[in-house]
C-alpha cells in the first residue's frame, strides 16, 4: 500500500533559481491495485516516483511505502519495493543471469541462483540470460531490468515509463506482467505519458501537470473532471496542453 | 550487519568483473608496465648485441702476466697492438696504452673501469675508484623506480577517471538508481566503488612493480609499491567525491576536470615537496626514498572522507 499527502519537491536548478517539481500531491494505492500516474515531460511524474523510491528525500508532506515512511525508515520501504527506472540501462558486461543472480544476493534473497534463474525463465529471458547485456535489444533489456526490480518479491512495484523504446509485443509482455504482479496482490504504480497504455492496465489514474494533481479516479472519472470523451482530450484539457500547443501555433487573423 | 556486508561483497566482486571485462580498461592498465618494460629489456638485450669488445690494447712489453691475469679477472681480453689510438679508433678495443698516454673512445663506465686498472699497471698517481661502478648502479636503480612512480602519477589519473566514471555512468544507465533502491545502505554504493576501483588500479600497479624489480631491480620496490596504490585509492576516492550527481551524459566533463586538476596539483607539489608529501596519497607517488605506508594509511581516511561526501550528497537529492 503507498500513501503519499501533501508530496513537496523543490530543486534548484543553474540560472533557473527554486524549481517546484511536485507542489502538495496527495494520493493512495491499495494492495492489488494499478495506478497510473499521467503527465507531459515535466510534470512531476518521475520525482514523484523517485521520492517512492527513496531516491530523492521530499521536501514537505508525508510519503509511506508498505507502511514504512520513506524519510524515517527508508531501508524498511526499500526492502519492499521493486524500483524499474526510466533508463533500460542495465552493465553492458554482465549477462542477465549475473545482474539478477548479484541483485537477488544484495536483497538478501535466499538461494539467489535459484530465484534468479526461475525469474529469467518466467520472463521468457532465460535463452539470453548468459549472452553480455550489451548484446541485447531494448526489449530484452527490459525485462532483465524488470526481473531485477522484482527478483526479491516486492510488495510494491513502481514503474517509471515502463514501455519506453519498446516494440508492440514487448509493450504487451510488460503490460501483461504488471497485471500479473497486480492480480498476486502487489501494489503498482505506473508513470506514462501512452494513454492508451493507461486505458488498457490502469484502474485508477492520477493526471499530474506543473508537480499538481489535476484530476484523480477511474478512467470514467477523469473524462467526467475533464468534459471530453476520451483520455488524449481529457488529458490535454487538463494538463493545459491543448492551450499551449495552441498558443505555439499562433493566433489565426 | 553481515547482510550489508555481504551485499558489499558482492557489489564490489561484479563491479572489479565489469572492470576486467573492459578491453579498454585493461589495455591502459596493463600497457604502460609493460610498455616500458618492454622498452627496458629491448634496450638492455640491444646494447649487449651491440656492445663493442671488452679488449684492452697494450704495445708491447706492457701485456704483463700481472695485467694479463687482472684483465681476466674482469671478463676483458688483453690485445697487443702497435698504434694504440687507430686500434681505438677502429674500435676493436675499448681503451689502449702506449705506457704513456691512455686512448679511449667512449665514457661508458667499462671504458671508464679500462683506464683505471691501465693506470694502475702504467704506475700512474691516480685511477678512478672502482666503486663508481656502484655509484652507477645505484642510479640505474634509482631511475628504473622514478619510471614506475611517473606510471603511478599515470595511475592517480586514470583513479580520478575510474571513480567519478563509475558513478557517472551506472547513474545514466538507470544502474545507480536502481542498486540505490535496494534494501541495502547507501554508502555501500560508494565504497564498493571505491574498493573496486583500488583494487583493479592497484592489482595493476603492484604487478608492474613486481615485473621492473623482477626484471631490472628497484631499491625499495614495496614502498613505491605502496606509494603507487596509496595514490590509486586515493585518486579514486577523489573521484566519487568530486563526481557528486553528474551523469556521464551531462555535467561530467566539470567534474573530471576538478578531478583531475587537483590530481596534478597534488603531483606537482608531490615532485617538488620534500618531506610532508610522503603522507600525502597522490602527491607521494612521486616523493622519492620515502617509505609509503604513510601514504597508503592516509588514502584509506580518505576513502572514507569521498564515500561520505559521496553518501551525503546522493542522500540529500
Amino acid at each position: 500500500m503507498i500513501e503519499v499527502d501533501g508530496l513537496v519537491k523543490r530543486f534548484r536548478a543553474p540560472f533557473r533559481g527554486e524549481i517546484v517539481a511536485v507542489d502538495h500531491l496527495s494520493f493512495r494505492v491499495q494492495p492489488g491495485e494499478i495506478y497510473g500516474l499521467l503527465g507531459p515531460n515535466g510534470a512531476g511524474k518521475s520525482t514523484t516516483l523517485r521520492t517512492l523510491a527513496t531516491l530523492v528525500q521530499p521536501d514537505e508532506g508525508r510519503v509511506e511505502v508498505a507502511g514504512f515512511d520513506v524519510r524515517r525508515d527508508p531501508l524498511g520501504a526499500r526492502s519492499r519495493l521493486g524500483w524499474v527506472p526510466a533508463e533500460s540501462g542495465v552493465p553492458h558486461q554482465l549477462t542477465p543471469r549475473e545482474v539478477v543472480r548479484l541483485f537477488a544476493r544484495i536483497q538478501g534473497v535466499d538461494k539467489p541462483h535459484v530465484r534468479a534463474d526461475a525469474l529469467l525463465d518466467r520472463l521468457g529471458a532465460s535463452s539470453y540470460a548468459d549472452t553480455p547485456c550489451g548484446e541485447l535489444s531494448t526489449g530484452m533489456k527490459r525485462r532483465v531490468v524488470l526481473a531485477r526490480a522484482m527478483v526479491h518479491d516486492p510488495q510494491v512495484l513502481l514503474l517509471d515509463e515502463p514501455t519506453d523504446g519498446l516494440d508492440v509485443k514487448g509493450r504487451r509482455e510488460v503490460l501483461d506482467l504488471v497485471r500479473e504482479q497486480a492480480a498476486a496482490g502487489k501494489t503498482v504504480v505506473v508513470s506514462s505519458h501512452i494513454m492508451v497504455e493507461v486505458e488498457r492496465v490502469v484502474q485508477r489514474m492520477g493526471v499530474v501537470a506543473h508537480g499538481k494533481l489535476r484530476a484523480e479516479g477511474s478512467l470514467a472519472d477523469v473524462l467526467r473532471a475533464a468534459g471530453a470523451d476520451n483520455l488524449d482530450d481529457a488529458f490535454l484539457q487538463l494538463t493545459g496542453e491543448a492551450v499551449e500547443n495552441a498558443s505555439a501555433i499562433g493566433t489565426p487573423s | 550487519m553481515t547482510r550489508t556486508l555481504r551485499a558489499l561483497l558482492a557489489l564490489t566482486v561484479t563491479l572489479v568483473r565489469r572492470l576486467l571485462r573492459e578491453g579498454v580498461v585493461l589495455r591502459s592498465l596493463a600497457f604502460p608496465a609493460l610498455l616500458c618494460a618492454g622498452a627496458i629489456l629491448l634496450t638492455v638485450v640491444g646494447v649487449t648485441v651491440l656492445r663493442p669488445p671488452q679488449a684492452i690494447g697494450v704495445t708491447e712489453g706492457l701485456d704483463t702476466p700481472a695485467l694479463l691475469a687482472e684483465a681476466a679477472e674482469k671478463g676483458w681480453s688483453v690485445t697487443v697492438v702497435d698504434d694504440p689510438a687507430a686500434a681505438v679508433d677502429a674500435e676493436l678495443v675499448t681503451a689502449a696504452t702506449d705506457g704513456e698516454t691512455i686512448w679511449r673512445k667512449r665514457s661508458s663506465t667499462a671504458a671508464l673501469g679500462v683506464e683505471a686498472l691501465l693506470r694502475q699497471h702504467l704506475g700512474a698517481g691516480w685511477w678512478m675508484d672502482v666503486s663508481l661502478g656502484q655509484a652507477t648502479r645505484q642510479r640505474s636503480y634509482r631511475s628504473n623506480e622514478m619510471l614506475l612512480r611517473f606510471i603511478g602519477a599515470l595511475f592517480a589519473m586514470y583513479g580520478v577517471v575510474f571513480g567519478a566514471g563509475s558513478v557517472a555512468r551506472d547513474r545514466d544507465e538507470g544502474t545507480l538508481a536502481a542498486e540505490v533502491a535496494t534494501a541495502v545502505p547507501r554508502w555501500v554504493h560508494g565504497t564498493a566503488r571505491w574498493l573496486a576501483s583500488t583494487f583493479v588500479l592497484g592489482a595493476f600497479y603492484v604487478f608492474g612493480v613486481a615485473l621492473f624489480h623482477s626484471l631490472v631491480g628497484m631499491p625499495d620496490p614495496v614502498a613505491v609499491g605502496l606509494h603507487g596504490v596509496a595514490a590509486s585509492a586515493g585518486s579514486a576516492a577523489l573521484g566519487i567525491a568530486v563526481v557528486g550527481r553528474a551523469g556521464m551524459a551531462q555535467g561530467f566533463v566539470a567534474p573530471l576536470s576538478v578531478g583531475l586538476v587537483l590530481v596534478t596539483t597534488l603531483l606537482g607539489w608531490g615532485f617538488a615537496a620534500n618531506g610532508p608529501e610522503q603522507w600525502v596519497p597522490i602527491a607521494s607517488v612521486l616523493s622519492e626514498g620515502t617509505p609509503g605506508a604513510g601514504a597508503a594509511a592516509m588514502s584509506v581516511l580518505w576513502g572514507a572522507a569521498g564515500i561520505a561526501l559521496f553518501t551525503w550528497r546522493s542522500t540529500t537529492e
